[in-house]
């Protein structure tokens, strides 16, 4: 059995929704009752410090306002209903419980990992000198991934045995916070009583102004220099990613924003169009794209991939017929161009 | 191909179809199937069966150059656009290729021609040396040699990758000589079926060594020396000192000035050493090499001899979830040979040209317009050119398939 403070750490794991439905509490009483007064505030503290921060602060209230902050947090996300707001809080969550994870028990971590994601993991028994102590099994692995593409997360960069991807304590409590992170996003918002709308009204309402002043503009960005028209099927559909406000991995934003600036984009313009990514920082994207045109450090001006290093970073994607007869993306879109004005 | 010809060829493959045991995937009903008919027309897609019997009077009926089923298992395999087809799932297939292997014989047997009439044997290039275009068309052959070595690649990825580092079982593995110039390999286990593009992609990285980075394998300097993976280590690792070892032992000192940043004089510092450069990689560590940059060394060597390592596999066909595969079972209509289930462990001692081969010794007399030297079975035919000749059938209906023959006038069919 385990105790209150571990569910309050850990408000999304089955054995804490599990006491939480055997509390029975009705989601009225949550917004109106005295009692959940402290709930309440914790609980709005979730969704706000993730919309505004992009993260959750670690606060010592007690262990069951803790543990039932959360789902009231998730009935306000569900209730406002917007996809930004959504990815948002789902990523906040996820680098709340990432912080307590790493310095979890081993075994927690493997019981979290199988009872609440239903993961193919285990403890590695094989005697290997090296310092791998978990294992996950690769088609679980490879879809955990699928938006870390960070080098070192390629599987052929991993020690793989018998099928299993072999794991340090910290990547795999990462791996597990990337799980959380997207059945937060898939699972929200929850279907709720339509009567608890009226009930919830003032919080509702409050969270949607500060969603409207944090939320980027996302109207369709279209620059009249840069032809994006013209672009390969890559390059639109990283663009429509970072339009949509998705977590565009590190390679994809690179990808993408070399290609902006090397078919003319200004960077306040991509400054613009990057705006709507969940973990936006504009001091830091701004030093980024400075980097990439070469006003900082090396004074490279660097060019967007090449299709091959392009397809091994998994961002070839729906390649047409232009595409068979190009290695790069910039000759797709001057042959594009020359196309259009001839 | 002339209209007698094809008649003769399509009369052939409906007899086979008629009496052969057909082999149909699992969840036979979920699949699409798809057919090139002879004469080069449209592919025929989205077809879906109900029962075996119906496909089988199907190909009798239409005697397809190419039969063809999905990896995938849909909903709806019969509808004509991917929405309506409702996908959920996909085996995992491997296709290996002689296309990808460079043999020596192909300069002896390969051909390609550029549209400027640019002429070369072997495998094409990118671009042709002449006017810079490339598109080409090719004139390939099939050997013992490139049948051979493609079996080699296909071992190789069935021991080294699929049992061992991806840990499938044998039985979760089904093992097809393609008909032609190579081998297909399906994954039907449930685990992997609803693997994304995405997710395959890796795989097909993991087995070609695409993106690989040493220092992920272990190799780092560790209190002052360098230490590496060692050969009994499991995945990547052990392949890495593999690739060390078998290169060192091997090296000369030309192959060592091929490597970045060696010079005359390394080069034969190493070999004077390869002893004990060899001892102490065997015990892990990598840092015997009298270089001034060991790392920089094992870096340059490893990135070009794991690619080396890795497996040659069609990466398209791995990565996706909607591919059409050859059904095994049916006839290549550019050879006449069966594609043939093989099981794992008769795979090395499989022999093609002889246990694929569908047709039998009657004979037919054909006009050869031009053929290299062939095995089939026992019997070796050939070289031919312009000529009428009586071969057995099965002879006769391998080079009418590859297109250089066409029957004889007088032949009665």
């Amino acid at each position: 059995m385990v105790g209150l403070e571990y569910l309050a750490k850990y408000p999304f794991t089955r054995e804490a929704s599990g006491y939480v439905a055997q509390l029975n509490i009705n989601p009225v009483d949550l917004i109106t009752e005295r009692a959940y007064l402290n709930t309440r505030e914790r609980g709005k503290a979730r969704v706000f410090e993730s919309l505004e921060f992009g993260l959750i602060q670690n606060k010592s209230s007690e262990h069951l306002t803790e543990l039932l902050s959360y789902p009231f947090a998730r009935i306000i996300v569900s209730l406002v209903n917007d996809r930004y707001l959504i990815r948002r809080y789902a990523l906040a969550e996820a680098k709340r419980a990432y912080g307590f994870l790493i310095n979890e028990d081993t075994n927690r971590l493997l019981e979290i990992a199988q009872r609440t994601f239903g993961l193919n993991v285990r403890l590695v028994e094989e005697n290997l000198t090296l310092p791998f102590i978990f294992k996950m099994y690769f088609t679980d692995y490879l879809n955990l991934t699928e938006n870390l593409r960070a080098i070192e997360w390629k599987l052929i960069n991993r020690l793989l045995v018998k099928g299993h991807v072999l794991l340090r304590k910290r990547e795999f409590a990462r791996l597990i916070s990337e799980n959380l992170k997207r059945k937060t996003e898939r699972e929200l918002p929850l279907k709720l009583d339509r009567k608890l709308e009226a009930h919830y009204e003032n919080i509702v309402q409050e969270v949607h102004r500060v969603l409207i002043e944090r939320k980027p503009s996302m109207e369709v960005f279209l620059p009249k220099k840069a032809e994006i028209q013209s672009s390969p099927p890559c390059m639109k559909s990283l663009l429509g990613a970072v339009q949509a406000g998705e977590n565009v991995p590190h390679q994809g934003r690179f990808a993408i924003t070399a290609f902006l600036l090397n078919i003319g984009m200004k960077i306040d313009e991509i400054i613009q169009l990057y705006s709507a990514f969940p973990d936006f920082d504009e001091k830091k994207t701004r030093y980024q794209l400075e980097h990439i045109c070469g006003l900082h450090g090396s004074h490279i001006k660097y060019a967007p991939p090449s299709c091959s290093t392009l397809k091994t970073f998994n961002l070839c994607l729906d390649p047409d017929e232009l595409c068979q007869r190009i290695k790069h993306p910039l000759t797709y879109y001057k042959l594009k161009l020359s196309g259009t004005n001839g | 191909m002339d209209e007698i010809t094809q008649k003769f060829i399509a009369k052939k493959f409906s007899e086979y179809y008629k009496t052969v045991e057909l082999w149909t995937p699992p969840e036979f009903e979920k699949r699409e199937f798809g057919f090139i008919p002879f004469g080069g027309g449209m592919m025929i897609r989205h077809r879906a069966f109900q029962s075996k019997i119906e496909l089988q009077n199907y190909l009798q009926r239409t005697a397809p150059a190419h039969a063809y089923h999905s990896s995938a298992y849909y909903q709806n395999p019969s509808a004509s656009t991917m929405n309506e087809k409702r996908w959920q799932g996909a085996d995992l297939i491997f296709d290996l290729d002689v296309d990808h292997i460079d043999t020596p014989c192909k300069q002896v047997h390969d051909s390609w021609s550029c549209r400027c009439g640019y002429v070369g044997k072997g495998i094409k290039p990118e671009k042709c040396p002449k006017c810079g275009g490339t598109k080409f068309s090719e004139l390939n052959w099939l050997c013992d040699e490139c049948l051979t070595a493609i079996k080699k690649e296909a071992l190789k990825l069935i021991y080294e990758f699929l049992l061992n580092d991806f840990g499938f079982k044998e039985n979760d593995l089904s093992v097809n000589f393609s008909g032609a110039r190579g081998y297909h390999i399906h994954v039907r286990s449930k685990s992997v079926r609803e693997l994304s593009q995405v997710g395959r992609r890796e795989i097909v990285d993991y087995i070609r060594a695409e993106g690989l980075f040493p220092e992920f394998h272990g190799l780092r300097k560790d209190k002052g020396r360098i230490v590496g993976p060692k050969l009994t280590d499991p995945g990547w690792r052990g392949k890495l000192a593999k690739v060390a070892l078998e290169f060192l032992a091997q090296a000369t000192i030309e192959d060592l000035k091929q490597l970045p940043e060696i010079g005359e004089k390394s080069a034969a510092k190493i070999i004077e050493n390869k002893a004990r450069i060899i001892k102490a990689l065997k015990e892990g560590y990598w840092d015997a090499l009298p270089v001034r940059s060991s790392s920089h060394f094992w870096l340059n060597l490893l990135k070009i001899g794991a690619v080396k390592l890795g497996g040659e596999i069609d990466q398209p066909v791995t990565a996706d979830v909607k591919r059409l595969i050859r059904l095994p079972t049916t006839i290549h209509g550019k050879t006449s040979f069966r594609a043939t289930q093989i099981s794992i462990n008769k795979l090395e001692g499989f022999d093609p040209l002889s246990e694929a081969v569908v047709f039998g010794k009657k004979e037919i007399s054909v006009q050869i317009n031009e053929a290299p030297k062939f095995r089939l079975g026992e019997e070796i035919f050939g070289p031919f050119k312009n000529e009428k000749v009586v071969l057995p059938e099965a002879a006769a209906m391998f080079l009418i398939c590859r297109g250089v023959a066409k029957l004889n006038g007088k032949t009665n069919i």
